[in-house]
């Protein structure tokens, strides 16, 4: 079952008096459970895709389909909403809250919801996922005391409280070192398997590539290559 | 919660900018909670100045077109007569609370010892010991005694005297005859006083002190409150024609009382002889001279401790039918005149300038936000990225300008009384009388006002949320994607 479509996708920035294409043309479906890797070099149009099915940018033609749901259609609320209902993010640069501490982190997204889950419900959501990454004697530490590796299993314990249907993850590695970054695919990937999330995430590490069952290769905004392992694109 | 925790968090974080808004917001409480509450005390000393020595805490009076006054106002008009004295002051007496009332009139006069007049004084005409139940601290006689018998009487101040001694380049004594002469409706009148002492008022001042006190029989008399006035009034009302101009003569003083005689129509109504008797007549002259025992210009009612004067106002109001029987229910404000402007002018202007320098202080704010809210444009992308909406965006900071405001203003607030606590334990003193009015006494010490603290932190939380206006709207402008591009 596809739980992201993308029909056409083009995107333009107006860049002085010119207009750059970022993305042209992408068509793409992306299975439920799927751990997907968007490859490709700097400027191929990676993090333009990520932001298009993150519902932060909006693209200049084309459609994305969420969960069947056309987001073209829906108004800056609706969009906010399906961000924190279906979608969870993990940055390159991890954006933790910078006044809050790990655990305040990772509560953050299920406080902002209509419905907040009651007290003991978020200790228990809030303290699994501290544990499963690895964290739970860095509860009280604010993001500038860890490790770059630490900050961002917080960003993946924080993608995850909301129990999302896909985590976006844009160069989730790229300023990590390699065993980190390693160690933070596996992590990834233990999540991908246990909670059956669909992981997207853009890189352009030929390693960490080899790890995605789908790989989408994107060169100068369009698809150039796409494939699961094991099976036919 | 978390937006409490976020902006206490923030505060913390950011110091640069929450030690300039705090200093902002904290001198603008300080110097709104101590300029206020300074402002606060005077106006209670002033209005206990005038409450307890010269207003009373209400004041019943005719309306009327022109402006005139109860204390020293030589431009002003004549003050009215007070219409259906005697059922006004039975209404304001079975009024709940009312401690005590003073019927009034008053008439601009010269007084003089001698040949040359000593300048202007406000005459209130009284009885004596009504005014002493009234106002049983407002002076003390440093000559002579309150009179014991009717007649015609005068008690000046000190100055009053001093000036009087000065122009007549005669000592003026307790027992003495002095001149009043007052303009009234009918022209020029002079009546003869006896000074039966001479006293200082508590809390007097040099416009006060014009104030002297008669029998009230002496100011009718030169304010033209006379028998014939009202006869006339009631004759206007019920039938016109020569009849009524025959029956009460509009004029009333001796003079053109007389010229209202014809000696020709007496001649030929009677002979020669009787004209000895026509002359000799003065019934007439002395009916339509008497002074109306009923006329007052003003009800002057004190309170009992702890009434509000505001609801005694209305219910008196409702009482004696204000608005629609030609009568008006004042508060001391309007009885001290100009004097009580003095107070209102120095808020208005206090304030004015307040004004202008919140409004200063509120665009360093703004700027300030503004710096704060570009440094954040990573965070709050992210907040939004993750699901917050604008609406939680605009709490959030709304949340930390209002702690801020709210904290550096309670700061303020309590440096403000702390230094009015002093102020107003040490006493600022002076021998100046204006000040001395404003004072409510020789010493003045100021007390924090409850209006002026909630009125700072209210101005603060004002200054706050009106400051973060722009940079709310700066920061609902960032886009999760833009955000996420400057991470």
């Amino acid at each position: 079952m596809a739980i992201l479509q993308l029909s056409d996708v083009h995107k333009t920035y107006p860049l002085g008096k010119t207009e750059v294409h970022a993305v042209r043309g992408v068509s793409l479906e992306i299975q439920k459970g799927d751990f997907v890797s968007i490859a490709g070099p700097s400027g191929s149009g990676k993090s333009t895709i990520l932001n298009l099915i993150g519902c932060i940018d909006r693209p200049s033609g084309g459609s994305v389909r969420l969960g069947g749901v056309d987001t073209a259609k829906l108004s800056d609320r609706e969009l906010t909403r399906l961000r924190h209902r279906v979608l969870g993010f993990i940055f390159q640069s991890f954006n933790l809250i910078p006044v809050l501490d790990v655990y305040e982190n990772v509560e953050f997204p299920l406080l902002l919801g209509r419905e907040v889950p009651k007290p003991a419900e978020r200790r228990e959501r809030v303290g699994r996922l501290i544990r499963e990454v690895g964290l739970e004697t860095w509860t009280r530490h604010k993001a500038n005391e860890l490790s770059g590796g630490q900050r961002q299993r917080v960003a993946i314990a924080r993608a995850l409280v909301t129990r999302p249907e896909v985590v976006l993850a844009d160069e989730p590695t790229a300023n990590l070192d390699s065993a980190t970054g390693e160690s933070i695919l596996a992590l990834m990937q233990a999540m991908n398997r246990e909670f059956g999330t669909t992981f997207v995430f853009s890189t352009h590490d030929a390693r960490i590539v080899d790890l995605a069952d789908h790989v989408v290769r994107l060169k100068d905004g369009r698809i150039a290559e796409e494939f699961r392992r094991g099976g036919a694109a | 919660m978390i937006l409490l925790r976020l902006a206490f968090r923030n505060m913390r974080e950011h110091r640069a900018k929450t030690l300039i808004v705090g200093v902002l917001v904290t001198l603008g409480a300080f110097t709104l909670t101590a300029g206020n509450s300074f402002l606060d005390s005077l106006r209670a000393g002033q209005r206990r100045t005038f409450v307890e020595s010269f207003t009373g805490d209400l004041i019943v009076r005719a309306e009327s077109d022109e402006a005139y006054s109860l204390t020293v106002s030589p431009a002003r008009s004549p003050a009215p007569e007070l219409p259906g004295f005697p059922e006004v002051r039975e209404r304001a007496e079975a009024l709940d609370g009312v401690a005590a009332v003073l019927p009034l009139v008053n008439s601009m006069a010269t007084l003089s010892a001698g040949e040359t007049a000593a300048g202007f004084s406000m005459l209130w005409g009284v009885d004596f010991a009504e005014y002493r139940a009234m106002f049983p601290e407002s002076l003390e006689l440093v000559e002579g005694d309150w009179p014991a018998e009717p007649g015609a009487w005068i008690l000046v101040s000190e100055a009053t005297r001093r000036e009087a001694e000065a122009e007549a380049e005669v000592p003026v004594r307790v027992g003495d005859r002095l001149l009043v002469t007052g303009m009234g409706e009918g022209g020029t009148k002079i009546r003869e006083v006896t000074l039966a002492g001479v006293f200082r008022f508590r809390r007097g001042n040099n416009l006060l002190d014009r104030i002297s006190l008669t029998d009230p029989g002496t100011v009718r008399s030169l304010a033209g409150l006379t028998l014939a006035r009202r006869e006339a009034a009631s004759s206007e009302s019920s039938e016109t024609g020569a009849d009524a101009a025959v029956a009460a003569p509009a004029v009333t003083d001796e003079d053109a009382l007389f010229s209202g005689f014809s000696i020709a129509a007496a001649e030929t109504s009677a002979g020669p002889a009787d004209f000895d008797s026509i002359l000799g007549d003065t019934s007439a002259r002395a009916r339509y001279s008497a002074v109306d025992s009923d006329a007052w210009n003003f009800l002057l009612i004190r309170l009992a401790d702890g009434r509000d004067a505001g609801r005694a106002a209305e219910e008196l109001g409702a009482a004696i039918g204000a608005g629609t029987s030609g009568l008006v229910v004042s508060d001391w404000s309007w009885g001290a005149g100009v004097q009580a402007d003095l107070s209102r002018y120095l808020r208005l202007a206090f304030n004015g300038i307040v004004l202008i320098v919140v409004a200063v202080a509120a665009i360093i704010i703004m700027n300030t936000l503004v710096i704060s809210i570009t440094e954040r444009i990573p965070e709050i992308g992210t907040m939004r990225a993750i699901g917050a909406g604008r609406a939680f965006v605009r709490r959030m900071i709304l949340t930390e300008t209002l702690m801020v405001s709210l904290a550096f203003g309670a700061l303020g607030v309590l440096a403000g009384c702390v230094a009015v606590g002093i102020l107003g334990r040490a006493g600022i003193s002076s021998s100046n009388e204006i000040l001395a009015t404003l004072f409510g006494g020789e010493v003045f010490r100021p007390a924090v006002s409850a209006a002026a603290v909630a009125g700072a932190l209210a101005a603060m939380a004002m200054v706050g949320v009106l400051s973060c206006l722009y940079p709310v709207s700066v920061a609902l402008r960032i886009t999760p994607v833009r955000a996420l591009q400057k991470a």
